[in-house]
């Protein structure tokens, strides 16, 4: 098992402007899975995924990555555990002004120490220019190295974030909306090249969708979250229509909370984890 | 490989290595050069006599003198610095915003939107708008110093001379700044504007305006903090405030004097520096950045805070008016104007013997090497210090030095630097110019070292800052694929703030070259000690003819730096 989650929680702020991320979440995910979550806006997907990757600690509950409590973790482990997941986001995760080549290098940031840091900078390795060469012919990038980010186009900078997940050599890739400000067609390209290189190297694949078409027809398991709890938990072949319909449609009634303000909490937290607790409470 | 190069030759980086191959050795010869003109001497910077002279000053500064009468005269030339300083920026902007837009090139002298029609590529205005943007670069390449000398020497000692000084400079610099910030907004939202019709004023104000909003107040509280500096100089020559007792006590020899005035300069400036800080988060928060001004209530809390700050400004600004001697009794005393006329016919017979120009020659070269000199070394220990005073905002990754030992060494660590940064940045380059003088003796060297010094602290902050203010997700990105915070500076914040690090060492140089025009006027070499001699002398008719040569190297220099920095800005 690759993740285990036992009812987490996520909080931001404390007293009057706390608000509820991720709420009481149970999840165990195995090595290998395909995972689509779907959810309207603000029902905590991104939060989830930050948690996921490390980012972000739980307030509440307990997030085991590979029966380890992330909250338990040393530095050195933490590091380690985010070598191990790669994570791609829906834009803005690249160097723009640097070339495609030096961010796929950076992609490898996580096994450099400090001489190779710098070293890399000025002048990569050989063996870690072939490792990020092949990463790049794998998502079909190979003839763009020595561009720059910026003077590629939307799906070839999702490629590019691709790439630089693979340099990584990840166990888990977390993809949050890769696909959401591209067109159709290069959604689709972009997703079924994330669904056969997590195949080939029998990775674990959990991705957040807008489009619940694609959703369906790429992934094997669906995790529906509404308001930062989950809604269901199904697998793809199971899923009923209506309960689907019910996901969005909630979400556009008035009252429906996005993020669940408890402006009535009173009290005076004692520190911003105290805080957050409370606030789930 | 090479076919697919072939194949998109507008993408391909063949072009732009050309230039970077020239670039190292190139600059890396201009410096040698500029080290060889202006003395650098490692071996006497790292020598034991200029230890020895170091630590014998610093022994003489102590303990600083805190008698009340004259933490009384301190205190008073610190408000009277202060006040200075903001009423001259106030000005300054009020007066800026007007000549930058008629600067912009983008309003009325180039592309889609200063064109009137008629086949023509500007508009009308154009002429007017070139005329008032050199102009603006001429009254710029006058060193505030040196208006303030030309003003002390026309009204006479006290803060009114520094005022006026240091409206005239900066109402020039702010309004370059302001066009700049204008041509530089993003232009497709513009171009949208004019095609749905929208007139010139109006594309002012719904398109350039809303975006330069945040470099502009950024730029004038960044503008406010280098005039209270230059405030504080300005007293060198006899414009009041804290230059002037310090250079008072400096005659006297009276160290302990100084390091009180000293204290309360960096004092001050730290005050500033604070008052900045706050006022910059607060301007910056907005609805769309600060997802908690989406509530209503919250948005007019933040309304009302924002008149708060404003009237505030004003309270400040019309008690600041008296002591920063813009008063009229002493801007229409009677010889005043008298004494300007006079002054300003000897300014129009400069003197052109070829002995003279000959030696005016040998000066500029010396004073362009110790600028080149001072902003290199400056710049490479800026950026030995930016490195550490960086602080991720963390708030964005819960996982950075999660542990307390972790936490409490990186904040040592980052306040050691943030402090160093501050004291090279707080003391003004005339200061380090006294202490270098006593540590390497007269010259050349001394202002080289003291503008390194100087610079270090100036760029050292504006890179951690740049490198704060660029886009986090990248980093985010990084750490979240098990990179440590050292290796995202160098692999995401450094290569993306890069291009304006560099821009920011570019017009530091710029500056730098005018500071080193008057880094003579306490013995720092190059034109400036000629410039005070002769002024001291009257012989106008050299002051005049030193003032020319001051301006042709800095408008030279940016004409130089011109293609370079669109060069740069390019590749």
């Amino acid at each position: 098992m690759i993740y285990g989650l036992n009812s987490v929680g996520k909080a931001f702020g404390k007293g009057k402007h706390c608000s509820v991320a991720v709420h009481n979440v149970s999840l165990n995910i195995s090595q290998g899975e395909q995972i689509a979550l779907l959810g309207p806006s603000g029902s905590g997907k991104t939060t989830l995924f930050r948690l996921l990757n490390g980012s972000l600690f739980p307030s509440t509950g307990k997030l085991l990555y590979r029966q380890t409590d992330v909250a338990a973790m040393s530095h050195g482990e933490l590091r380690a555990m985010r070598r191990r997941i790669g994570s791609i986001y829906q834009q803005h995760c690249l160097v723009m002004n640097m070339s495609v080549l030096a961010n796929t290098l950076s992609g490898a940031l996580g096994r450099w120490g400090l001489v190779s840091t710098l070293r890399n900078l000025a002048n990569p390795r050989a063996a870690e220019v072939e490792l990020a060469e092949h990463c790049l012919e794998s998502v079909g990038l190979a003839d763009k190295r020595r561009f720059r980010c910026e003077q590629l186009s939307g799906g070839q900078q999702q490629r590019l974030a691709i790439a630089r997940t693979l340099m990584q050599e990840p166990d888990v890739i977390l993809a949050d909306e890769p696909v959401a400000s591209l067109d159709p067609v290069l959604a689709n390209e972009i997703l079924e090249l994330l669904i056969r290189l997590t195949e080939d190297a029998k990775l674990t694949l959990v991705t957040s969708l807008h489009q619940v078409d694609l959703a369906l027809r790429n992934s094997k398991r669906i995790v529906a979250l509404r308001a930062g709890q989950v809604a269901f938990d199904v697998p793809t072949q199971e899923l009923d229509p209506s309960e689907l319909a019910q996901l969005y449609r909630s979400s556009r009634g008035q009252d429906a909370p996005v993020l669940t303000s408890f402006d009535e909490s009173g009290g005076e937290p004692d520190g911003p984890e105290s805080g957050e607790r409370a606030c789930l409470r | 490989m090479a076919q697919s190069l072939a194949s998109a030759p507008a993408f391909a980086d063949t072009g732009t290595r050309f230039v970077g191959k020239w670039r190292l050795p190139v600059g890396l010869s201009l410096l040698l050069w500029a080290a060889w003109v202006s003395n650098v001497d490692l071996r006497v910077l790292f020598s034991k006599q200029t230890f020895a002279a170091l630590f014998d000053l610093l022994r003489r500064l102590f303990p600083p003198d805190l008698s009340l009468p004259f933490v009384k005269v301190a205190l008073h030339a610190t408000y009277t610095t202060a006040a200075t300083a903001l009423i001259a920026t106030a000005i300054s902007s009020v007066l800026a915003l007007p000549l930058g837009v008629l600067a912009s090139g983008r309003l009325w002298r180039t592309g889609m939107i200063a064109a009137d029609g008629n086949g023509r590529a500007g508009s009308w205005m154009a002429p007017i708008s070139w005329i008032v943007l050199h102009f603006m670069g001429v009254v710029r390449s006058v060193p505030d110093l040196v208006w303030a000398l030309l003003f002390v020497a026309g009204m006479g000692l006290g803060p009114t001379a520094g005022t006026l000084a240091l409206i005239v400079s900066y109402t020039a610099l702010l309004a370059r700044v302001y066009a700049d910030v204008f041509d530089e907004a993003d232009v497709r939202p513009l171009e949208a504007l004019q095609s749905l019709g929208a007139t010139r004023l109006q594309i002012l104000l719904f398109g350039i305006l809303p975006q330069s909003r945040a470099l502009l107040t950024s730029y004038t509280l960044y503008s406010f903090e280098c005039s209270v500096r230059s405030a504080a100089v300005l007293g060198f020559v006899g414009a009041g405030g804290l230059g002037y007792e310090i250079s008072l006590s400096m005659r006297l020899f009276e160290f302990p004097q100084v390091l009180t005035l000293l204290a309360c300069f960096v004092l001050l400036l730290f005050l500033v520096d604070v008052l900045s800080r706050v006022l910059r988060t607060k301007l910056k928060a907005h609805p769309e950045t600060s997802p908690e001004l989406r509530q209503d209530s919250a948005f007019a809390r933040h309304l009302r805070r924002r008149w708060l700050i404003g009237l505030a400004l004003t309270a400040v600004l019309f008690l600041s008016l008296s002591p920063s001697g813009l008063t009229r009794s002493s801007l229409l005393q009677g010889d005043t104007i008298h004494n300007l006329i006079r002054f300003a016919r000897g300014l129009f017979s400069p003197e052109i013997s070829g002995s003279f120009l000959k030696e005016i020659g040998r000066l500029a070269l010396q004073t362009i090497s110790i600028s080149i000199v001072g902003t290199a070394f400056g710049a490479a220990l800026g950026l030995l210090l930016a490195l550490p005073a960086t602080r991720f905002s963390a708030a964005r990754h819960e996982s950075l030095d999660r542990s307390l030992g972790r936490r409490l060494q990186s904040e040592a660590i980052f306040w050691t630097a943030r402090m160093t940064l501050n004291i090279l940045r707080a003391i003004p380059e005339l200061v380090w110019v006294l202490v270098c003088v006593i540590a390497v003796g007269f010259g050349p060297f001394a202002g080289a070292i003291a503008l390194a010094l100087h610079t270090g602290g100036v760029l050292g902050k504006l890179f951690a800052e740049t490198m704060e203010d660029s886009p986090q997700e990248q980093v985010e990105a990084m750490l979240a694929l098990g990179a440590s915070p050292l290796q995202c500076i160098f692999w995401a914040l450094l290569p993306q703030s890069w291009p304006m690090m560099r821009r920011y060492i570019l017009l530091r140089w710029d500056m730098n070259l005018r500071v080193a025009t008057i880094l003579g006027l306490v013995g720092g070499g190059g034109l400036g000690q000629a410039l005070y001699n002769e002024v001291q002398l009257a012989d106008f008719g050299k002051v005049s003819t030193l003032i020319a040569a001051v301006i042709v190297l800095v408008i030279g220099s940016e004409w130089l730096g011109q293609p370079s920095a669109r060069l740069e800005v390019q590749t």
